[in-house]
């Protein structure tokens, strides 16, 4: 395997940046225009959430952003002048704030899920 | 042209600083006499030969070729040598070192962050296995369409320019900078050259290759206008794809 220090990070990062296109395409497409008729109502609403396409594109959705909002700050961090250690620490501190976010943001749908009994 | 120049003068607005005298830096007016053709360094030699002998500034080739008169000049980074004082539309010729690099004294800067980031990309060929029979002394051939591969980075004068107008450099002490990592993709573009592994393992690093943000500050900088960061995004791409077919 080539040696890289950073390649995978760069390389993902444009992966998610074009996934996020797509994600966000669906998403907005759904939410705002594949019923144009639609009344916005928290029942609507409930009833969309309980759709597996819908919560796995949200999930995708949002691991993607966490990891490509993280990433970049990541990314600016390292843009200035810190030691191999602070890298490491950094890496790792914002590994811990992702996966935490995203279980909390996961956890929303959860009660969705239910629901519909997946 | 300036009212100034129209009237067969020019000002000088030129950065001082001594680090043994000076606390700040401060500017210097001078006036002097513009003729046609009249460059920026033939302005500052009048300066030095003719009002202040103490003016300080780095100068070899007279011809675009050293790099080593690279200076922001009228919030441009030009070669002075080069850039005719008739061609900057102002009243007043504002000389100033290179930005982000220490200065030594008035428009001499300290390249020794830039140098010691060039060498260490090893800036020569190391040529292929069938290629080391050439006697010494000999030239390595090369057919043309491989040559015309290395015409933008060969043109690189070393003058600075581009390191000097990084943001990255400006931030990270240890960041290559554009310069060293355009040598070394004039190298890993260099069909007769056979360590493009080691290369791509030396500027695939966090201080290397992956710091470069695309900001395309080295390209509007670049006197000879070359292109780093087609050099740079030509590395990540070959590094990519190394990672993702698993290849040394």
């Amino acid at each position: 395997m080539h040696k890289t220090q950073g390649g995978w990070a760069w390389f993902l990062h444009r992966v998610a940046g074009i996934g996020l296109v797509f994600a966000l395409g669906i998403h907005f497409w759904v939410t705002h225009y594949a019923s144009p008729t639609e009344v916005i109502t928290f029942g609507s609403v409930n009833i969309r959430l309980q759709s597996l396409l819908f919560i796995v594109v949200d999930w995708t959705l949002l691991s993607l952003g966490i990891f490509h909002g993280l990433n970049g700050l990541r990314n600016i961090i390292f843009d200035y002048s810190i030691s191999e250690k602070a890298k490491q620490r950094v890496t790792w501190g914002l590994v811990i704030f992702g996966v935490t976010f995203f279980i909390y943001g996961a956890y929303g749908l959860f009660a969705f899920m239910q629901i519909k009994g997946y | 042209m300036s009212a100034n120049q129209s009237n067969g003068s020019i000002k000088f607005k030129v950065f001082r600083f001594d680090p043994d005298k000076d606390q700040q830096p401060y500017y210097d007016t001078f006036e002097l006499e513009s003729r046609p053709g009249m460059t920026v360094l033939e302005g500052l030699f009048d300066i030095l030969e003719r009002q202040d002998g103490s003016l300080a500034f780095r100068y070899s080739c007279r011809e675009a070729i050293c790099g080593s008169c690279a200076l922001y000049i009228n919030g441009a980074y030009r070669l002075a040598c080069q850039t005719q004082v008739s061609h900057i539309d102002s009243d007043e010729v504002v000389v100033n070192p290179l930005p982000a690099l220490q200065p030594v004294k008035d428009l001499v800067v300290d390249m020794t962050p830039f140098f010691e980031a060039y060498h260490a990309v090893d800036p020569y060929l190391q040529p292929a296995e069938d290629l080391k029979h050439v006697e010494e002394g000999k030239e390595y051939y090369q057919n043309p369409k491989d040559r015309k591969k290395l015409d933008m980075p060969v043109d690189c004068i070393l003058c600075g320019s581009c390191y000097s107008s990084c943001p990255t450099t400006w931030t990270h002490e240890d960041y290559l900078g554009p310069a060293a990592l355009l040598k070394a993709y004039r190298f890993v573009a260099d069909s007769r050259d056979d360590a493009t592994a080691d290369r791509l393992s030396t500027v695939s690093t966090e201080s290397g290759i992956w710091r470069c943000h695309t900001a395309y500050n080295c390209v509007e900088a670049c006197p000879k206008d070359l292109n780093p960061t087609f050099g740079i995004q030509q590395l990540k791409k070959q590094t990519v794809g190394k990672l993702l077919l698993g290849r040394k």
